[in-house]
C-alpha cells in the first residue's frame, strides 16, 4: 500500500470549495454592490430609448347644409416599405432569409410601380441597413408584404392627407410640406391641426421593442390635433367654383383668373371662397405655377373700383351730408386739382342734372366725387372731407386692415389724408370714392359690405364653424359684433339704393318676390412693369346681396365676384351674369320664401 | 458493511437548484422567446422553454433515481468497455458532424447526436465519456493501489490514455476545451485523493503545463482556435454579463423583471443563467446560489472521504471535481475572473443532456453515501442515528 496523508489531500479539496465561494461572493459584492451605480448607468445608456409619440393630425370638414358636415381633408393610413440590405446579404440562405434576388423578385411582384428607387441602388451598399423602397403604400399592399413573411423587409405606418373632393376649395384648404409650412387651412391652422406630440421614454429589448419593466419608463400621451369644421358649405363652394369655371371658359382666354366670395352678412360666416384656375392639393407638387396656390379672396389685394362706391354714399348719408334725391349737374367729367376725372365709357347719355341715386345706378364717377365734395365745403375736396371718408373706410369699414380672419389674409393699403408722403391728397381721395387708388382684399370689402347692408354691424369674417368630436359638431363660440359702422337707417337706405342699381343691372333675371341689390365695378389695373394702368385690360366685379322681400328682413347672403381680365372686361357685362347665377342658386339653396 | 441511510441533503440541494432553475426559466422564457422570434424568425411560444425545461428536469430526477438504484458494482464491471464505447461515439459524432449528417449538430464546441424527442436535445457522447472515465479511472487507481503499482507504468500508461483520448477526441476534434478541462480535473482529483505520490502528481502537472506552453508557443493561433478564446463575441458577452449582475444590486430587480434576458445577454437561458440569477435576486440571491453549490460540493466530498470502498470513494470525488470545475469555469467566466468558456452550470442551465448525466452521477453518489464508515453522522436526526448504529452492528457481525 502506498502511504499518504489522505485527510490532508481532502483538506486541499475543501480549500478549493471555500476559496471558490469566497472569490465568487467577493467578486459579486464588487460588481453588484460597489459598482452597481456605474453598471446601471451603462445599462440605461444601452437600453433606455426615447420615442416621440406622434399626435394624429386633425381632419378638416366642410358644412353640408345647416347641420351636417362633410369631409374636406382626411388622414389616410399608409405604409412605408423598407429593406435591410445588410441583413439580407449577410444572412441569405440561413434562418429563412431569402437571397437578394428572391427578395427582389417577390417585392417587385407585390409593389409593381410603387417602387421609389431601383434595385441596383438598394443593393449598392451592403452595409446599409435601411432603404425605403416604397412610400404611402395602401393597406392591401402592406398586408401582402407582411403575409409574404420576407425577412429583412419591414413596413412602417405613416399617414397621408387626402382630399376626398379633389380640387374643391383647393386654395382655401391648402397643404403643408414636411416642415409644417404651407397654405390655406393646413398652413394657417397648422398648430391647431397638428396637436402636440407625446414622449415615451422606455427600457427596450435588444430589438428596441419597449418593455413594461424598469423604473425609467415615462409616457406623455400625444394630444391629437383638432378636427376643424369650416363654415364653408361644400355645396355653395362647389357651385361657386363651377360658375367661375364656366365664366372663364366661356370667355375664351379673356379672363385670366376668377374669384368669388359668398358669406352670411349677419354673422360673418364665409360660405364659399372660390378661385379659378385651381389645382389638386393632394398632388400639389405637380403644379408648376405657384400663383395657383394663393387664395386670392383673402390674400391678393387689388383695386376693386366701382363696387366701392356704396361706401362713399353710405359715409355721406350717415354723416347727414347727402340726401340721395338731391341733384347735381353731371357733365361727364369733373376737375380735381389739375386732373380731370371722367365717367366711364358709354355713359354720355346720362349727362345733365340727375339725382345722386341715379348717379349710383349709372355708376358715374362724377357723382361719387361730388358726394366727397359735399362732405367738405360742398365745392372742394377738403381735408375734413378726406378725414371723414378715411375714418369710415379705414376705421369703421375696416378696409385696408386685417379683418381678424383665421386664415392667411393680406392687409392692403389705404393712404391716410395725414400720410407724410402727401399721397393722401384730393386727387387720390377723389379716386377712392369709386374704389381706385386703394388696395383691398375681397374679404375686407365683403365684410365691410355685409355691415353696410345688415343694419350697420361689423362682424369679423370667419371660416371656423367649430370642431368635430366623436361624430358631433361642437359649434365655435358665436362671433359678436366688432363695431358699428353706420346707422340702421343709412343701412336701409343703402339696401334700397343697391336694389335700384340691380334693376339696371340684371334685375330682370331675379325671380319675383326677392330683394336683390348689387353694385358693379370695372377696375383699371396697374401694369406691374410700368406702374401705370393698363390700357387694354380691366377687371370686372360685382358685389351684392340677396334675401327675402318680407318687411324688415335682412339680406341672407352677400356675393362678391372678381374677374381679372386679359382684355377689357365690364362689370355689368361679365361679372353680373356670374353674380346672377350665384344669387339665384343661393335663393334656392337657402330656401328663402318669396314674397 | 451494510447499507445505511443515505445522504438525502444532497438530493435536497440538487432539487433546490433545479427549482431555482425552473423558476428563472419560467420568468425569462417568454422574453427569450420573443427576442429569438424577432431576431431569428423563430416561432417559440411564451411557455416553450419552460415546458421543455420542466420535462428535462423531470427526466433528470428520474436519472438521479436510476443512478441511486443501479448498483455501483454493475457499472464498475463494464467501466472499461463503457469508456471505449464513449470514445468511439465521440469520434463518430465528430466524423458525422464534419460530414454534415442530419442527426448530428456541432454547436459551441460540443457535438450532439441522436436527437431525443422527449427532452428535445441531442445526446452528447462527451457526457457519457465523463461518467465512464470516472468509473474506469477509479477502477484503475483502486486495483493498482492494491497491487502497490500506483507509481508504475501499469498505472500511468492506461491513466494517461484516458486523458489522451479525451484531449484528442474531445479537445482536439470536437474543439470542446471545457469538457477536456472538466475530465482532466476529474482524473486529477481521483489521482490526488487516490494516493498518487505528490512528486508524481507534480511531475504530471509540469509535463501537462509544459506541453501546453510549447503548443501555444509553436502554434498560438491553433490553440486559440481550439480554445475559442478569440472572437469578438466574447467581450460583448462578458460586458453584458457584468451589466446583468451589476444592475441587480443588493436584492435584484425581482422575478420576471429581467431586462437583459430580452436579447442583450447571449445564452441567458443556458450558459449565462447565473447572471440572470444575479439580476433577478441581486447579490443576496447570487451569493445564496454560490453557497448552495458550496454545500452540495462539501456533502459530495464528505461522501467520498467517508466511503471505505476505494473505488466508490474515488468515483464520488470525481463527481465533486466534475461539478466544481463546471461551477468554477461557468461562474468564473461570467464574472470575468477567467476567460469565458461555453459550459453549463449544473442543475441551473436550461436543457440539454448534461443535466441528465450530472443528475445520474449525483444519484450514484447518493447511493454510495449509504455505504460510508459513519464516523460522523450525515443525517442529524436521532431516528437515523439509531438506525445507523443498528446497521453497523448487524453489518459487522455478517462480514469478517
Amino acid at each position: 500500500m502506498v502511504m499518504y496523508n489522505r485527510e490532508l489531500r481532502y483538506f486541499w479539496l475543501k480549500l478549493v470549495i471555500a476559496g471558490m465561494a469566497m472569490v465568487f461572493v467577493t467578486t459579486l459584492f464588487f460588481i453588484q454592490i460597489v459598482e452597481h451605480d456605474q453598471h446601471v448607468r451603462d445599462a440605461n445608456a444601452m437600453r433606455v430609448k426615447q420615442y416621440e409619440l406622434l399626435a394624429k393630425r386633425g381632419q378638416v370638414y366642410f358644412m353640408d347644409g345647416k347641420d351636417n358636415v362633410s369631409p374636406a381633408i382626411m388622414n389616410e393610413r399608409t405604409w412605408t416599405i423598407f429593406v435591410d440590405p445588410n441583413f439580407i446579404i449577410k444572412n441569405a440562405g440561413s434562418n429563412g432569409v431569402l437571397s437578394k434576388e428572391k427578395v427582389q423578385e417577390k417585392l417587385t411582384g407585390i409593389l409593381g410601380d410603387k417602387m421609389v428607387t431601383t434595385w441596383d441602388k438598394v443593393w449598392a451598399d451592403e452595409n446599409n441597413m435601411y432603404v425605403e423602397i416604397a412610400k404611402h403604400v395602401d393597406y392591401d399592399m402592406a398586408s401582402k408584404i407582411k403575409e409574404s413573411g420576407l425577412r429583412g423587409v419591414g413596413r412602417k405606418e405613416t399617414s397621408r392627407r387626402v382630399y376626398p373632393n379633389g380640387s374643391l376649395g383647393a386654395q382655401l384648404l391648402g397643404f403643408t410640406n414636411a416642415e409644417g409650412v404651407g397654405s390655406g387651412v393646413e398652413g394657417a391652422l397648422n398648430e391647431r391641426l397638428s396637436g402636440k406630440n407625446g414622449m415615451l421614454k422606455t427600457v427596450t429589448d435588444v430589438n428596441e421593442i419597449p418593455l413594461s419593466v424598469g423604473d425609467e419608463n415615462i409616457e406623455i400621451a400625444a394630444q391629437d390635433g383638432e378636427n376643424i369644421v369650416l363654415t364653408i358649405d361644400e355645396n355653395i363652394q362647389r357651385e361657386a367654383e363651377k360658375v367661375l369655371k364656366k365664366a372663364v371658359e366661356n370667355h375664351k382666354g379673356g379672363i385670366s383668373a376668377a374669384s368669388a366670395l359668398i358669406m352670411e352678412p349677419t354673422t360673418g360666416k364665409v360660405w364659399a371662397m372660390a378661385n379659378y384656375p385651381t389645382y389638386n392639393p393632394g398632388e400639389y407638387w405637380k403644379e408648376k405655377d405657384a400663383n395657383v396656390y394663393v387664395n386670392r379672396v383673402s390674400e391678393t389685394p387689388y383695386e376693386p373700383a366701382s363696387v366701392c362706391k356704396p361706401f362713399t354714399y353710405a359715409t355721406a348719408i350717415n354723416e347727414g351730408k347727402l340726401n340721395p334725391d338731391e341733384t347735381y349737374s353731371n357733365t361727364g367729367k369733373t376737375e380735381v386739382g389739375n386732373r380731370v376725372i371722367n365717367n366711364a365709357y358709354g355713359t354720355a347719355t346720362r349727362n345733365g342734372v340727375i339725382t345722386f341715386r341715379k348717379a349710383l345706378d349709372y355708376s358715374l364717377n362724377t357723382g361719387s366725387v361730388e358726394v366727397l365734395r359735399k362732405m367738405g365745403d360742398g365745392k372742394n375736396i377738403t381735408k375734413a372731407a378726406r378725414v371723414t371718408l378715411y375714418n369710415y373706410l379705414y376705421d369703421k369699414f375696416g378696409l385696408g386692415q386685417k379683418t381678424g380672419f383665421e386664415l392667411y389674409e393680406a392687409k392692403g393699403t389705404i393712404i391716410s389724408p395725414d400720410d407724410p408722403s402727401g399721397e393722401g391728397n384730393a386727387i387720390r381721395y377723389a379716386n377712392m370714392t369709386f374704389g381706385q387708388g386703394m388696395n383691398l382684399t375681397m374679404l375686407q370689402v365683403g365684410a365691410a359690405f355685409s355691415s353696410m347692408i345688415n343694419g350697420g354691424n361689423y362682424y369679423a369674417p370667419t371660416v371656423i364653424a367649430g370642431k368635430y368630436e366623436n361624430g358631433k359638431l361642437i359649434p365655435a363660440e358665436k362671433k359678436s359684433v366688432v363695431r358699428r359702422t353706420i346707422s340702421a337707417g343709412t343701412s336701409a337706405e343703402m339696401r334700397k339704393m343697391l336694389q335700384e342699381v340691380r334693376s339696371e343691372n340684371g334685375g330682370q333675371n331675379d325671380p319675383a318676390g326677392y330683394r336683390v341689390g348689387v353694385k358693379t365695378g370695372t377696375a383699371e389695373t396697374i401694369n406691374p412693369k410700368t406702374g401705370a394702368y393698363w390700357s387694354g385690360k380691366t377687371n370686372a366685379g360685382a358685389l351684392g346681396f340677396g334675401g327675402s322681400n318680407s318687411d324688415g328682413a335682412l339680406p341672407s347672403y352677400v356675393i362678391m365676384v372678381r374677374l381679372d381680365g386679359e382684355t377689357l372686361l365690364w362689370g355689368s357685362l361679365d361679372a353680373i351674369p356670374v353674380f346672377t347665377e350665384l344669387s339665384n342658386y343661393m335663393l334656392q339653396y337657402l330656401r328663402i320664401e318669396p314674397k | 458493511m451494510r447499507k445505511h441511510k443515505t445522504d438525502k441533503i444532497i438530493a435536497l440541494l440538487v432539487i433546490i437548484l433545479m427549482l431555482i432553475s425552473l423558476v428563472i426559466v419560467y420568468a425569462i422564457g417568454g422574453r427569450v422567446a420573443v427576442a429569438n422570434n424577432v431576431a431569428k424568425g423563430k416561432h417559440f411560444s411564451d411557455l416553450y422553454f419552460f415546458t421543455h425545461h420542466a420535462v428535462t428536469i423531470g427526466a433528470s430526477i428520474v436519472a438521479m433515481i436510476i443512478g441511486y438504484k443501479l448498483p455501483y458494482k454493475l457499472l464498475a464491471k463494464i467501466a472499461k468497455k463503457l469508456f471505449w464505447i464513449s470514445v468511439v461515439l465521440c469520434l463518430m459524432v465528430t466524423i458525422l458532424g464534419r460530414l454534415n449528417a442530419p442527426i448530428v449538430t456541432c454547436d459551441l464546441g460540443a457535438c450532439r447526436a441522436f436527437w431525443v424527442p422527449i427532452v428535445s436535445a441531442g445526446f452528447a457522447p462527451v457526457e457519457l465519456l465523463k461518467i465512464s472515465a470516472a468509473l474506469y479511472g477509479a477502477y484503475l487507481i483502486k486495483t493498482r493501489r492494491q497491487d502497490g503499482k500506483l507509481d508504475s507504468k501499469e498505472f500511468w500508461v492506461p491513466y494517461a490514455t484516458i486523458f489522451a483520448c479525451t484531449a484528442v477526441f474531445v479537445g482536439g476534434f470536437q474543439k470542446d476545451l471545457g469538457s477536456t478541462v472538466v475530465i482532466s480535473m476529474m482524473l486529477a482529483s481521483m489521482a490526488l485523493v487516490g494516493g498518487v505520490p505528490v512528486k508524481s502528481l507534480v511531475l504530471a502537472g509540469c509535463v501537462l503545463l509544459l506541453s501546453a506552453v510549447v503548443l501555444i508557443a509553436v502554434a498560438p493561433h491553433r490553440i486559440a482556435r481550439i480554445s475559442g478564446w478569440e472572437g469578438d463575441g466574447d467581450s460583448y458577452h462578458l460586458e453584458s454579463s457584468i451589466i446583468t449582475f451589476g444592475t441587480g444590486g443588493l436584492t435584484g430587480l425581482g422575478l420576471g423583471n429581467s431586462i437583459q434576458a430580452s436579447g442583450y445577454l447571449p445564452e441567458s437561458l443556458t450558459d449565462s443563467i447565473f447572471s440572470i440569477v444575479g439580476e433577478t435576486w441581486g447579490f443576496i440571491g447570487a451569493s445564496l446560489v454560490v453557497i448552495i453549490f458550496a454545500l452540495l460540493l462539501s456533502r459530495i466530498l464528505r461522501v467520498s472521504q467517508q466511503t471505505e470502498d476505494g473505488e466508490q470513494s474515488l468515483f464520488a470525488v470525481s463527481v465533486f471535481a466534475w461539478i466544481v470545475s463546471h461551477v468554477i469555469i461557468n461562474i468564473g467566466g461570467m464574472l470575468g475572473i477567467i476567460p469565458m468558456k461555453g459550459i453549463t452550470l449544473p442543475f441551473l442551465s436550461y436543457g440539454g443532456t448534461s443535466m441528465l448525466f450530472v443528475a445520474f452521477a449525483v444519484g450514484m453518489v447518493i447511493q454510495i453515501s449509504g455505504w460510508t464508515k459513519r464516523k460522523e453522522n450525515i443525517n442529524e436526526d436521532s431516528s437515523s442515528r439509531w438506525g445507523q448504529r443498528r446497521t453497523r452492528h448487524a453489518g459487522s457481525s455478517r462480514r469478517s
